[in-house]
Protein backbone atom coordinates (compact mmCIF):
# COMPACT_ATOMS: atom_id res chain seq x y z
CA UNK A 1 0.00 0.00 0.00
CA UNK A 2 2.09 2.63 1.28
CA UNK A 3 5.57 2.51 -0.76
CA UNK A 4 7.85 4.43 1.62
CA UNK A 5 10.43 5.83 0.43
CA UNK A 6 14.14 5.93 2.27
CA UNK A 7 15.02 8.30 -0.83
CA UNK A 8 12.19 10.56 -2.17
CA UNK A 9 13.04 13.56 -4.12
CA UNK A 10 11.12 16.36 -2.45
CA UNK A 11 9.91 19.56 -4.44
CA UNK A 12 12.66 21.55 -3.07
CA UNK A 13 14.82 19.22 -4.88
CA UNK A 14 17.00 17.55 -2.34
CA UNK A 15 16.63 14.16 -1.24
CA UNK A 16 14.85 13.04 1.86
CA UNK A 17 16.67 9.96 3.42
CA UNK A 18 16.56 8.38 6.49
CA UNK A 19 13.18 8.82 7.56
CA UNK A 20 10.26 6.29 6.48
CA UNK A 21 8.02 9.84 6.78
CA UNK A 22 4.91 8.82 4.24
CA UNK A 23 4.39 11.42 1.48
CA UNK A 24 1.38 12.96 0.43
CA UNK A 25 -0.01 10.83 -2.43
CA UNK A 26 0.35 7.92 0.58
CA UNK A 27 -1.38 9.76 2.71
CA UNK A 28 -4.22 10.25 0.17
CA UNK A 29 -3.74 6.67 -0.99
CA UNK A 30 -4.30 5.61 2.83
CA UNK A 31 -7.87 7.42 3.09
CA UNK A 32 -8.87 6.03 0.01
CA UNK A 33 -8.10 2.63 1.55
CA UNK A 34 -10.27 3.19 4.81
CA UNK A 35 -13.47 4.55 2.30
CA UNK A 36 -12.73 1.43 -0.14
CA UNK A 37 -13.00 -0.62 3.45
CA UNK A 38 -16.44 1.24 4.04
CA UNK A 39 -14.90 4.44 6.43
CA UNK A 40 -17.25 6.92 5.12
CA UNK A 41 -15.40 9.83 7.52
CA UNK A 42 -11.72 8.90 5.27
CA UNK A 43 -13.55 10.25 2.16
CA UNK A 44 -14.30 13.34 4.34
CA UNK A 45 -11.16 13.91 4.98
CA UNK A 46 -10.08 14.03 1.35
CA UNK A 47 -12.89 16.08 0.45
CA UNK A 48 -11.95 18.52 3.34
CA UNK A 49 -8.84 18.65 1.89
CA UNK A 50 -9.59 18.90 -1.70
CA UNK A 51 -13.21 20.62 -2.47
CA UNK A 52 -11.37 24.17 -2.52
CA UNK A 53 -8.83 22.94 -5.43
CA UNK A 54 -11.60 21.54 -7.19
CA UNK A 55 -13.82 24.16 -6.76
CA UNK A 56 -11.18 26.88 -8.33
CA UNK A 57 -10.60 24.28 -11.16
CA UNK A 58 -14.04 23.87 -11.99
CA UNK A 59 -14.57 28.16 -11.20
CA UNK A 60 -12.53 28.49 -14.49
CA UNK A 61 -15.24 27.69 -16.59
CA UNK A 62 -18.54 27.31 -14.49
CA UNK A 63 -19.60 31.14 -13.90
CA UNK A 64 -22.20 31.08 -11.39
CA UNK A 65 -20.75 30.03 -7.90
CA UNK A 66 -23.41 28.09 -6.54
CA UNK A 67 -22.78 26.33 -9.83
CA UNK A 68 -19.79 25.78 -9.35
CA UNK A 69 -20.37 24.54 -5.80
CA UNK A 70 -22.88 21.78 -6.75
CA UNK A 71 -21.09 20.57 -9.59
CA UNK A 72 -18.06 20.28 -7.12
CA UNK A 73 -20.39 18.36 -4.11
CA UNK A 74 -21.72 16.14 -7.34
CA UNK A 75 -18.20 15.62 -8.36
CA UNK A 76 -16.81 13.99 -5.12
CA UNK A 77 -20.19 12.10 -4.95
CA UNK A 78 -19.47 10.63 -8.41
CA UNK A 79 -15.75 9.88 -6.91
CA UNK A 80 -17.10 8.42 -3.79
CA UNK A 81 -19.29 6.12 -5.90
CA UNK A 82 -16.33 4.88 -8.31
CA UNK A 83 -13.96 4.53 -5.52
CA UNK A 84 -13.92 0.91 -6.05
CA UNK A 85 -12.49 1.10 -9.20
CA UNK A 86 -10.14 3.89 -8.09
CA UNK A 87 -6.43 1.32 -8.02
CA UNK A 88 -4.07 3.92 -7.27
CA UNK A 89 -2.36 3.83 -10.40
CA UNK A 90 -2.43 7.80 -10.39
CA UNK A 91 -2.94 9.96 -7.82
CA UNK A 92 -6.29 10.21 -6.13
CA UNK A 93 -6.16 13.96 -7.30
CA UNK A 94 -6.03 13.77 -10.56
CA UNK A 95 -8.22 11.11 -10.84
CA UNK A 96 -10.74 13.33 -8.53
CA UNK A 97 -9.91 16.29 -10.90
CA UNK A 98 -10.51 13.93 -14.31
CA UNK A 99 -14.07 13.24 -12.63
CA UNK A 100 -15.09 17.33 -11.60
CA UNK A 101 -13.61 18.21 -15.33
CA UNK A 102 -16.41 15.52 -16.91
CA UNK A 103 -18.80 16.29 -13.93
CA UNK A 104 -18.52 20.08 -15.37
CA UNK A 105 -18.65 18.84 -19.34
CA UNK A 106 -21.60 17.17 -18.14
CA UNK A 107 -23.41 19.96 -16.24
CA UNK A 108 -22.38 22.35 -19.17
CA UNK A 109 -24.26 20.14 -21.67
CA UNK A 110 -27.22 19.73 -19.80
CA UNK A 111 -27.64 23.69 -19.67
CA UNK A 112 -27.05 23.96 -23.42
CA UNK A 113 -23.97 26.02 -22.89
CA UNK A 114 -20.97 25.24 -25.32
CA UNK A 115 -17.52 24.04 -23.36
CA UNK A 116 -15.11 27.15 -22.97
CA UNK A 117 -12.51 24.29 -22.33
CA UNK A 118 -10.38 23.64 -25.27
CA UNK A 119 -6.30 24.24 -24.37
CA UNK A 120 -4.66 21.72 -21.59
CA UNK A 121 -3.97 22.45 -18.19
CA UNK A 122 -1.05 20.03 -16.47
CA UNK A 123 -1.20 19.04 -13.08
CA UNK A 124 1.90 18.59 -10.99
CA UNK A 125 1.81 14.90 -11.95
CA UNK A 126 2.66 16.13 -15.40
CA UNK A 127 -1.26 14.68 -16.31
CA UNK A 128 -3.08 17.32 -18.43
CA UNK A 129 -6.51 18.29 -18.35
CA UNK A 130 -8.96 19.93 -20.86
CA UNK A 131 -9.49 23.16 -20.23
CA UNK A 132 -8.99 26.59 -20.79
CA UNK A 133 -6.12 27.50 -18.41
CA UNK A 134 -6.09 31.10 -19.72
CA UNK A 135 -9.76 31.64 -18.71
CA UNK A 136 -9.89 34.18 -15.78
CA UNK A 137 -11.67 32.87 -12.76
CA UNK A 138 -15.22 33.24 -12.89
CA UNK A 139 -15.91 34.39 -9.24
CA UNK A 140 -18.88 36.12 -8.20
CA UNK A 141 -18.72 39.63 -6.11
CA UNK A 142 -19.29 37.29 -2.82
CA UNK A 143 -17.02 34.36 -3.37
CA UNK A 144 -14.53 37.14 -4.53
CA UNK A 145 -15.12 39.14 -1.42
CA UNK A 146 -14.96 35.71 1.37
CA UNK A 147 -11.72 34.76 -0.78
CA UNK A 148 -9.92 38.11 -0.37
CA UNK A 149 -10.95 38.22 3.24
CA UNK A 150 -9.64 34.97 3.84
CA UNK A 151 -6.58 35.23 2.24
CA UNK A 152 -5.88 38.99 4.09
CA UNK A 153 -6.49 37.58 7.41
CA UNK A 154 -4.42 34.95 6.91
CA UNK A 155 -1.59 36.61 5.68
CA UNK A 156 -2.03 39.21 8.49
CA UNK A 157 -1.83 36.09 11.10
CA UNK A 158 1.47 35.55 9.32
CA UNK A 159 2.98 38.90 9.62
CA UNK A 160 2.34 38.64 13.25
CA UNK A 161 3.59 35.20 13.82
CA UNK A 162 7.43 35.26 15.80
CA UNK A 163 10.19 35.36 13.16
CA UNK A 164 10.67 31.27 13.39
CA UNK A 165 7.37 30.36 13.06
CA UNK A 166 6.92 32.50 10.24
CA UNK A 167 9.69 31.26 8.20
CA UNK A 168 9.19 27.72 9.37
CA UNK A 169 5.06 27.52 7.84
CA UNK A 170 5.86 30.02 4.75
CA UNK A 171 9.16 27.66 3.72
CA UNK A 172 6.53 24.56 4.27
CA UNK A 173 3.27 26.09 2.54
CA UNK A 174 4.53 28.46 0.02
CA UNK A 175 8.36 27.09 -0.87
CA UNK A 176 7.53 23.47 -0.50
CA UNK A 177 9.92 22.44 1.94
CA UNK A 178 10.40 19.15 4.05
CA UNK A 179 10.74 19.35 7.44
CA UNK A 180 14.66 18.26 6.87
CA UNK A 181 14.93 20.87 4.43
CA UNK A 182 13.85 23.65 6.50
CA UNK A 183 15.46 22.35 9.54
CA UNK A 184 18.26 22.64 7.48
CA UNK A 185 17.76 26.18 6.58
CA UNK A 186 16.61 27.24 10.20
CA UNK A 187 19.18 25.10 11.66
CA UNK A 188 17.78 23.15 14.20
CA UNK A 189 16.48 20.08 14.65
CA UNK A 190 13.12 18.16 12.53
CA UNK A 191 11.39 18.23 15.52
CA UNK A 192 11.60 21.93 16.43
CA UNK A 193 10.40 22.55 12.43
CA UNK A 194 7.58 20.65 13.06
CA UNK A 195 6.48 21.95 16.55
CA UNK A 196 7.25 25.49 14.88
CA UNK A 197 4.86 24.47 12.17
CA UNK A 198 1.88 23.06 14.17
CA UNK A 199 2.25 26.31 16.25
CA UNK A 200 2.47 28.74 13.38
CA UNK A 201 -1.50 26.58 12.17
CA UNK A 202 -2.39 27.15 15.38
CA UNK A 203 -1.82 30.95 15.74
CA UNK A 204 -3.52 31.48 12.07
CA UNK A 205 -6.45 29.61 12.56
CA UNK A 206 -7.22 31.69 15.92
CA UNK A 207 -7.03 34.74 14.27
CA UNK A 208 -9.12 33.16 11.15
CA UNK A 209 -11.69 31.46 13.33
CA UNK A 210 -14.06 34.71 13.92
CA UNK A 211 -13.73 34.67 9.84
CA UNK A 212 -15.33 31.55 9.24
CA UNK A 213 -18.07 31.67 12.02
CA UNK A 214 -19.39 34.34 10.42
CA UNK A 215 -19.15 33.29 7.33
CA UNK A 216 -21.05 29.87 8.14
CA UNK A 217 -23.63 31.69 9.98
CA UNK A 218 -24.27 34.24 6.78
CA UNK A 219 -23.46 30.60 4.18
CA UNK A 220 -21.63 32.73 1.64
CA UNK B 1 -2.68 14.88 18.61
CA UNK B 2 -3.05 17.79 16.81
CA UNK B 3 0.62 18.49 16.16
CA UNK B 4 0.10 14.79 14.59
CA UNK B 5 -2.89 16.17 12.35
CA UNK B 6 -0.57 19.54 11.37
CA UNK B 7 2.18 17.10 10.70
CA UNK B 8 0.15 14.44 8.71
CA UNK B 9 -1.02 16.92 6.19
CA UNK B 10 2.79 17.74 5.61
CA UNK B 11 3.05 14.03 4.97
CA UNK B 12 5.99 14.46 7.45
CA UNK B 13 5.12 11.08 10.17
CA UNK B 14 5.50 7.75 9.85
CA UNK B 15 2.87 4.65 9.33
CA UNK B 16 1.84 3.98 12.96
CA UNK B 17 1.19 7.37 13.87
CA UNK B 18 -0.74 8.37 10.38
CA UNK B 19 -2.41 5.19 11.14
CA UNK B 20 -2.97 6.50 15.28
CA UNK B 21 -3.77 10.12 13.61
CA UNK B 22 -6.34 9.00 11.08
CA UNK B 23 -8.38 6.67 13.42
CA UNK B 24 -8.37 9.72 16.16
CA UNK B 25 -9.44 12.19 13.11
CA UNK B 26 -12.32 9.71 12.74
CA UNK B 27 -13.29 9.48 16.29
CA UNK B 28 -12.80 13.38 17.14
CA UNK B 29 -14.53 16.25 15.34
CA UNK B 30 -12.54 19.00 16.93
CA UNK B 31 -9.49 17.11 15.28
CA UNK B 32 -11.60 17.00 12.16
CA UNK B 33 -12.17 20.70 12.79
CA UNK B 34 -7.85 21.36 12.89
CA UNK B 35 -7.62 18.92 9.56
CA UNK B 36 -10.14 21.61 7.89
CA UNK B 37 -8.74 24.70 9.31
CA UNK B 38 -5.19 23.47 8.55
CA UNK B 39 -5.53 22.78 5.16
CA UNK B 40 -8.07 25.88 4.64
CA UNK B 41 -4.85 27.63 5.91
CA UNK B 42 -2.48 25.98 3.30
CA UNK B 43 -4.85 26.61 0.26
CA UNK B 44 -5.08 30.80 1.22
CA UNK B 45 -1.15 30.72 1.70
CA UNK B 46 -0.70 29.01 -1.93
CA UNK B 47 -3.52 31.26 -3.69
CA UNK B 48 -4.02 27.79 -5.52
CA UNK B 49 -8.17 27.65 -4.47
CA UNK B 50 -11.59 28.89 -4.35
CA UNK B 51 -11.27 29.75 -0.92
CA UNK B 52 -15.43 30.34 -0.65
CA UNK B 53 -16.29 26.78 -1.75
CA UNK B 54 -17.38 24.83 1.63
CA UNK B 55 -19.27 21.38 0.53
CA UNK B 56 -17.90 19.35 2.92
CA UNK B 57 -21.07 19.21 5.04
CA UNK B 58 -23.53 18.58 1.85
CA UNK B 59 -21.22 15.53 0.63
CA UNK B 60 -21.49 14.12 4.04
CA UNK B 61 -24.64 14.11 4.25
CA UNK B 62 -25.27 13.22 0.57
CA UNK B 63 -23.07 10.13 1.55
CA UNK B 64 -25.02 9.07 5.08
CA UNK B 65 -27.48 8.02 2.47
CA UNK B 66 -24.85 6.43 -0.15
CA UNK B 67 -24.92 2.70 0.36
CA UNK B 68 -21.00 1.67 1.77
CA UNK B 69 -18.70 1.45 -1.24
CA UNK B 70 -16.84 -1.87 -0.36
CA UNK B 71 -13.99 -2.19 -2.79
CA UNK B 72 -12.30 -5.89 -2.97
CA UNK B 73 -8.46 -5.49 -1.06
CA UNK B 74 -6.05 -5.88 -3.48
CA UNK B 75 -4.61 -9.18 -3.89
CA UNK B 76 -0.84 -8.61 -3.09
CA UNK B 77 1.13 -10.36 -5.16
CA UNK B 78 4.82 -11.00 -4.25
CA UNK B 79 6.55 -8.73 -5.23
CA UNK B 80 10.14 -8.67 -7.32
CA UNK B 81 11.68 -7.77 -4.42
CA UNK B 82 10.26 -10.34 -2.24
CA UNK B 83 10.61 -13.05 -4.59
CA UNK B 84 14.39 -11.87 -4.96
CA UNK B 85 14.80 -12.23 -1.26
CA UNK B 86 12.90 -15.62 -0.75
CA UNK B 87 15.70 -16.75 -3.62
CA UNK B 88 18.50 -15.30 -1.43
CA UNK B 89 17.42 -16.57 1.61
CA UNK B 90 16.73 -20.05 0.02
CA UNK B 91 20.45 -20.27 -1.75
CA UNK B 92 22.22 -18.92 1.64
CA UNK B 93 20.55 -22.20 3.51
CA UNK B 94 21.30 -24.41 0.61
CA UNK B 95 25.13 -22.90 0.58
CA UNK B 96 25.03 -23.42 3.97
CA UNK B 97 24.02 -27.01 4.51
CA UNK B 98 26.48 -28.26 1.79
CA UNK B 99 29.05 -25.73 3.89
CA UNK B 100 28.95 -27.68 6.85
CA UNK B 101 28.73 -31.21 5.30
CA UNK B 102 31.89 -30.22 3.65
CA UNK B 103 33.32 -29.10 6.91
CA UNK B 104 31.81 -32.26 8.93
CA UNK B 105 34.05 -34.28 6.05
CA UNK B 106 37.49 -32.09 6.29
CA UNK B 107 37.24 -32.66 10.29
CA UNK B 108 37.08 -35.98 10.40
CA UNK B 109 39.02 -37.38 8.08
CA UNK B 110 36.31 -39.10 6.06
CA UNK B 111 33.40 -38.85 4.31
CA UNK B 112 30.26 -38.50 6.26
CA UNK B 113 27.77 -41.25 5.32
CA UNK B 114 24.29 -39.58 4.82
CA UNK B 115 22.71 -42.72 3.82
CA UNK B 116 24.07 -46.17 2.81
CA UNK B 117 23.28 -48.19 0.02
CA UNK B 118 21.27 -51.49 0.64
CA UNK B 119 20.75 -54.01 -2.27
CA UNK B 120 17.15 -54.30 -3.71
CA UNK B 121 16.04 -57.83 -3.21
CA UNK B 122 15.62 -59.24 -6.78
CA UNK B 123 12.56 -59.49 -8.35
CA UNK B 124 10.33 -62.56 -7.31
CA UNK B 125 8.74 -64.13 -10.48
CA UNK B 126 4.75 -63.96 -10.29
CA UNK B 127 4.22 -66.84 -12.67
CA UNK B 128 6.23 -70.19 -12.59
CA UNK B 129 7.92 -70.63 -16.28
CA UNK B 130 5.83 -73.80 -16.29
CA UNK B 131 2.50 -71.91 -16.47
CA UNK B 132 3.02 -69.82 -19.47
CA UNK B 133 3.59 -71.81 -22.85
CA UNK B 134 4.26 -68.42 -24.64
CA UNK B 135 7.29 -67.57 -22.54
CA UNK B 136 8.41 -71.31 -22.44
CA UNK B 137 8.53 -71.22 -26.57
CA UNK B 138 10.60 -67.94 -27.01
CA UNK B 139 13.17 -67.82 -23.52
CA UNK B 140 16.10 -68.39 -25.69
CA UNK B 141 15.17 -64.72 -26.36
CA UNK B 142 15.51 -63.70 -23.16
CA UNK B 143 18.52 -61.98 -21.65
CA UNK B 144 16.73 -62.09 -17.95
CA UNK B 145 13.99 -64.02 -17.92
CA UNK B 146 13.17 -63.33 -14.72
CA UNK B 147 12.57 -59.72 -15.19
CA UNK B 148 10.84 -60.57 -18.93
CA UNK B 149 8.25 -62.34 -17.29
CA UNK B 150 7.62 -59.57 -14.90
CA UNK B 151 7.57 -57.24 -17.38
CA UNK B 152 5.01 -59.24 -20.19
CA UNK B 153 2.53 -60.04 -17.27
CA UNK B 154 1.74 -56.75 -16.71
CA UNK B 155 0.91 -55.57 -20.59
CA UNK B 156 -1.97 -57.12 -22.87
CA UNK B 157 -1.15 -59.22 -24.77
CA UNK B 158 -2.78 -58.95 -28.72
Amino acid sequence: MFANSNSEHTKGGQIREQYNDMSDRDIDQQLVERAQRGEKRAFDLLVAKYQRRLGRLLSRFIRDSADVEDVTQEAFVKAYRALPSFRGESAFYTWLYRIGINTAKNFLSANGRRHVLNSEVVDEDGESFDMASQVPDLNTPETELMNRQIVETVNAAVAQLPEELRTAISLREMDGLSYEEIARVMNCPIGTVRSRIFRAREAIATELRPLLDTAKNKRW
Amino acid sequence: MKESVSALMDGEIDEQEAARTLNALGRDPELKAKWDEYHLIGDALRNNALLSVDVAPSVSRKLEAEPTVLAPRPRRAFSSGKIATWALAASVSFAAVVAWQQLGRDSQGEPVVLAQAVPAPAARPLLNEADDPYLMAHQEFAAEPAVLKTSLQSEVRH
